[in-house]
């Protein structure tokens, strides 16, 4: 469809861009990003035939531009370019028609139906035709943007460039602007070219993407590919930290505010003394937020927490929408709920059990609270849908002083379910339906909070000095707290039988 | 016509020939005060009761004192150059102005400027007058008095829009310049002058007085002489009438109007730089139906005379006459 | 939205108007059969009695109507050029003379006065043909330089050069002027501007500039529209910028050079006059441009019918009677906006 062969020139002799090649495919949403300053403008000047070349060819199916006249380019590819202030107050519809000047033939060619109809459809198409006899300039940036989207248009293009369309553009607009682009692009077959400069939403609507620096190409590939963080770091010359869009299959990239040392803060250390146990609930409060994956009944996943809460509820609680009563509870006792890491347990509360491991530049520690009435066999077929909720679960608590990697959490996560699996089984715990060895209990909770301070630590499998920690750590702690549970629950059974 | 020129050409003669005696004097004296004095009082005609020291006041009511006839002369205007001529005392003028084209000898006479003279050139003259005008004034307030200021007394005379002003202007330079009884004689002449122009023509029967329009500018942008003007009063002296005489001063005339005025004679004053006066009116369109286009009677006279207030008055409303009336030259 | 018809109506309506009134008031006012006489009978040779004075037929036929023609043309020219320029610069305060176009022409017509150039063969053309040539000329100069300056010619390089040259041109009018001597009056006449005493003759000087200029510009109407969102994004839709944007200056240039030269300097015809017709009938070039043709030849008719009827017989310059009608419109017009806008 369109392609950029070699491309170089610029301004004056000077040569801004230099040696740009790749090609865009009929349909394709295509990124041009990089910093200020790496020509980009230039680029797309030269695309549109504003510029001349000083070497290459664009070429759309395989036609020089330079061999079109302006009537036919205007015919294939239209361009938005960035908003520039208006001096005279034509109407909506007046600017909207401007678009079908390259189709008029002659010196007095009249206003067809067909023309009519276009620009009438166009209008419906990007929301404006209800104010189509206004004056632009009475018009927002937004809804100028539209008008002018419009005027490319009707033009009926193979190809549009855009030029920043995003800018001084509200959120809902920005999106609502690329997803009209990308509808067009995936149903019509409309090729899009744009300039972005906001990363993120490159990643979420671009096909592929050409990353320039200083007038040169640093890659032209998927967004996956071209958002790496050393890339990304070295032409922004900026920290970023890339991660996955929580929702779609798209990366993020993130920034890393301030220096080092400034994000790092007043330094942290968990210990014992922060605790404070009481029988309605554990609480951890940490004057720097961690970094924290969790499986809790509130504030759940990946997040930065500085309330950790393991509260307990009545063997009958039982509530409809425990989410939202949870928040509740949080935020009357002072919790934030947007700061605070919540879970529940029916266990009683005295018996658990925690302690701080030291390793070589690091400490973990861990505090569980277990309850066995609910151990299941996690393999066991036809799990019961609903168990009676006795007190039977295991939350697992793990806060490491270091700086651990994704991989080093997931790791924690693995090796800590390891070792309760393995105490379960020391202490012949068994699945109360099938009478076999259980694995755990069926509402389990476990955190993983890591101050991201000091040692960083790449892993944390058995093998390595973290995983050794945490398996020992896990394992000495939930069998002395299961120990308590027993001990309780025959203190219990016999002053109950007598 | 001849008569007059040839007293005109008389006259001049006389007067370039005082003028070089009085100017090789002039020039011999000047390096030695004291032999100056001795001369001036020995030759000098009016010496007997002389006038000297002088304090007389000027048109902007300035007193300007000479302690001794003026030797030498700047004039500002070249109506106060040919009055300076006419008094015979053009030996003594230094500097001219850039417009002054009257007598001959101006040519040979240093420039000081036109619109905007120039105070360096008057200063380096050295002049013990300068003869200004009234119409400077406005214009050059600050190169007066910057004259003033370097110790030159600057003579400002009126600005006569009249024929008794006039003359009232010429006893003032002959006052100034040392020639009072040359200026009163000078006035005598111009009076016995208009008043025979205006004998000649009172013969004109009421039924035949012309009526005349003059245009001070060619066309399109045609301007004329309404009443107050030199124009206006010399026609009345005359005896024609001013078609335009419903106007006041120098004004622009609707050429509607002028085909409308319908004179029996159009008399313009751009001869001296419109190629062809005489062609620029008959060849305009709708003029063909106007009397003096119709008859002929078109004529150009020089602007010089008939504006500049001085004794060449006299020379322009004769040479009016002799075009409104020609009969009555013809048969002198 | 105004129709279309009731745009071309009105302003129809006030041409015809001024027209009318033009021709029959004046210094001598002629009745308006009597015109209607002395035009057939000059026109059509119809024949006309006895009964209309000689004179009469001079001053309506000779007189008053080249010189409304005149002034309709003359008007009609400076405002079309003023438009085109206004779209074209992306100025609504930009006007005919902007780029200099004026002052070459005066150089031209001052130089033929003081240096009593007369071309035989031309004889009184000499003027009007001298201004035209040399208007030409600093156009050619002035897009010369530009281009010299800037490749792409951007209007801010061109409206640059042309301040520059303006200015340049200007201070040799001073020079002139200060040499002068009785052709002064003439000269400032000639520069104050005037439509009085051309006759049918210059009429038939502006008039092919007129059509070739005119229809120069309203070919590219629609060129403009565009070119008023910018140089760049005229390209985008289609419109070969670079040939139409020397087409348009060329045609401005010949008309505003036309007018300059068979009529001087008058001003703000073509500032207010498009300005005024755009608020009026909107910014669209395909109706602006024609709308304008006919305001402006009205506005110069009703102008140049003021300035020979108020003092009448006497005349005051045309130009002065533009600028003092149109400054205060202008100013209306100013404020108004700003009003608007505030809102």
């Amino acid at each position: 469809m369109l392609k950029v062969e070699n491309v170089s020139g610029g301004y004056d002799g000077e040569t801004i861009v230099k040696d740009i090649h790749f090609s865009v495919g009929k349909g394709e949403f295509f990124g041009i990003l990089g910093p200020n300053g790496s020509g980009k403008t230039t680029l797309l000047k030269m695309m549109s035939g504003l510029l001349e070349l000083e070497q290459g060819e664009v070429k759309i199916d395989d036609r020089s531009i330079s061999d079109l006249t302006k009537k036919q380019l205007a015919k294939k590819m239209a361009v938005l370019p960035q908003l520039s202030p208006q001096v005279f107050p034509y109407t909506v519809k007046e600017t909207v028609s401007l678009g079908r000047y390259a189709h008029h033939r002659g010196f007095f060619q009249t206003w067809t139906d067909e023309d009519e109809n276009i620009v009438q459809k166009v209008m419906k198409q990007t929301n404006i035709s209800h104010f189509q006899d206004n004056s632009v300039m009475e018009h927002s940036g937004g809804e100028q943007q539209r008008i002018f989207l419009a005027q490319a248009l009707v033009q009926k293009p193979d190809i549009l460039l855009l030029d920043e369309p995003t800018n001084h553009l509200d959120l809902a607009y920005q999106k609502e602007l690329l997803d009209l682009l990308r509808t067009r692009a995936r149903e019509e077959g409309l090729t899009v070219v744009a300039i972005l400069h906001d990363l993120n939403l490159a990643s979420l609507y671009c096909d592929k993407i050409l990353l320039m620096d200083n007038g040169e190409t640093r890659a032209v590939a998927d967004p996956d590919d071209v958002f790496s963080e050393e890339l990304i770091n070295h032409v922004y010359q900026t920290e970023v930290v890339k991660q996955p869009h929580s929702k779609i299959a798209k990366p993020q990239l993130h920034l890393l505010p301030g220096k080092k040392s400034e994000r790092e803060g007043e330094q942290v250390k968990i210990d014992e003394n922060m605790l404070s146990i009481s029988p309605e609930r554990i609480v951890l409060q940490s004057k720097q937020p961690l970094k924290t994956v969790s499986s809790g009944v509130v504030g759940a996943g990946a997040g930065w927490y500085s309330n950790f809460v393991n509260r307990h509820v009545d063997a009958t609680y039982n509530c409809t929408n425990h989410r939202e009563e949870m928040r509740e509870y949080l935020t009357n006792h002072g919790f934030p709920v947007s700061q605070t890491v919540g879970m529940m347990t029916a266990v009683t509360l005295e018996d658990n059990s925690y302690r701080v491991y030291e390793g070589d530049g690091f400490s973990v520690m861990i505090v569980v609270t277990a309850g066995v009435g609910n151990a299941v066999d996690s393999t066991r077929e036809n799990s019961p849908v609903a168990a009676p909720v006795k007190p039977g679960t295991i939350n697992t608590w793990i806060f490491v002083n270091g700086k651990l990697t994704d991989e080093a959490y997931i790791q924690s996560i693995i090796t800590a379910t390891e070792a309760k699996a393995q105490v379960l089984r020391d202490c012949h715990i068994l699945d109360a339906h099938t009478k076999k060895q259980a694995t755990g209990t069926s509402t389990d909770s476990i955190l993983v909070a890591a101050t991201q301070q000091g040692k960083e630590i790449d892993y944390a499998g058995t093998a390595t000095e973290l995983g050794a920690i945490i398996g020992r750590g896990v394992y000495q702690e939930m069998k002395q707290s299961i120990q308590h549970y027993f001990k309780r629950k025959k203190m219990h059974d016999h002053l109950s039988f007598n | 016509m001849k008569k007059f020129l040839q007293v005109l050409l008389l006259a001049l003669l006389a007067g370039f020939l005082i003028g070089c005696s009085n100017n090789d004097s002039g020039n011999e004296a000047a390096p030695n005060e004291n032999t100056t004095n001795e001369e001036s009082a020995a030759e000098g005609t009016d010496g007997d009761d002389s006038a000297y020291p002088l304090t007389v006041t000027d048109a902007i009511d300035n007193e300007v004192t000479l302690e001794e006839e003026p030797e030498r002369i700047v004039s500002l205007m070249p109506s106060n150059t040919e009055i300076t001529f006419a008094l015979g005392q053009g030996d003594k003028v230094v500097g001219v102005s850039d417009n002054d084209t009257y007598p001959e000898e101006v040519f040979d006479i240093d420039k000081v400027g036109g619109m905007e003279f120039n105070v360096e050139v008057i200063i380096s003259l050295d002049p013990d007058v300068v003869l200004a005008h009234e119409s400077l004034v406005a214009s050059s307030q600050e190169a007066l008095d910057q004259l003033e200021g370097a110790d030159i007394e600057v003579f400002t005379v009126a600005d006569a829009t009249d024929v008794d002003t006039t003359y009232e202007t010429i006893d003032n330079i002959g006052q100034v310049v040392g020639a009072e009884e040359e200026a009163e004689q000078l006035v005598t002449d111009m009076q016995a002058d208009f008043a025979e122009l205006e004998e000649i023509t009172s013969e004109v029967a009421e039924e035949d007085r012309q009526s005349v329009f003059f245009e001070i500018s060619p066309s399109p942008d045609i301007y004329t002489a309404g009443q107050n003007t030199f124009l206006d009063e010399l026609l009345q002296i005359i005896h024609a009438d001013n078609a335009a005489g419903d106007q006041e001063g120098w004004v622009e005339m609707d050429p509607e109007a002028i085909i409308e005025l319908n004179p029996e004679v159009i008399i313009s004053t751009y001869g001296s730089y419109v190629e062809d006066p005489i062609g620029e009116v008959t060849s305009r369109d709708g003029f063909d139906a106007v009397d003096a286009v119709v008859n002929e009677r078109i004529y150009d006279v020089d602007s010089d005379t008939v504006s500049r207030p001085g004794p060449r008055l006299v020379d322009g409303a004769r040479e009016i006459a002799e075009s409104v009336y020609p009969e009555l030259f013809d048969e002198e | 939205m105004k129709s279309n018809l009731l745009k071309y109506t009105l302003s129809l309506a006030f041409l015809i108007s001024t027209m009318l009134i033009a021709i029959s008031v004046g210094s001598v006012s002629v009745p308006i059969p009597e015109i209607v006489k002395i035009i057939g009978s000059e026109v059509f040779h119809l024949p006309i009695g006895n009964d209309v004075d000689p004179k009469s037929i001079s001053i309506v036929y000779d007189i008053r109507l080249p010189r409304v023609i005149l002034a309709g043309l003359v008007g009609a020219s400076l405002a079309i050029a003023g438009a085109a320029f206004q779209g074209l610069l992306r100025n609504p305060l930009a006007d005919p003379y902007i780029l200099g176009v004026s002052s070459g022409a005066s150089v031209g017509a001052v130089s033929t006065l003081f240096f009593n150039i007369s071309i035989p063969f031309l004889g009184m053309y000499t003027l009007p043909f001298l201004s035209i040539l040399s208007a030409l000329a600093t156009i050619m100069t002035v897009l010369f330089f530009a281009k010299k300056i800037d490749k792409t010619m951007r209007v801010e390089s061109i409206i640059l050069t042309g301040i520059i040259f303006s200015s340049f041109l200007g201070s040799i009018i001073s020079l002139i002027i200060a040499l002068t001597g009785e052709e002064l009056q003439q000269i400032i006449g000639w520069l104050l501007g005037s439509v009085s005493m051309r006759g049918w003759k210059y009429v038939g000087i502006i008039l092919p500039f007129l059509i070739i200029g005119g229809l120069l510009l309203l070919m590219n109407t629609r060129e403009l529209n565009a070119m008023s969102f910018g140089e760049d994004r005229a390209q985008h839709l289609g419109v070969d910028v670079e040939k139409r944007k020397m087409l348009i200056l060329a045609a401005g240039s010949i008309l505003t050079g036309a007018a300059v030269a068979v009529s001087g300097t008058i001003g703000f015809v073509g500032l207010v006059i498009p300005h005024l017709t755009r608020k009026l009938w909107g910014p669209d070039h395909i109706h602006l441009l024609p709308l304008s043709i006919i305001t402006g030849a009205g506005f110069l008719i009703l102008t140049d019918l003021l300035s020979r009827t108020i003092i009448s017989p006497q005349v005051l310059p045309v130009g002065v009677i533009t600028a003092l009608v149109g400054a205060p419109v202008f100013a209306m017009i100013l404020l108004k906006q700003k009003k608007a806008k505030g809102r």
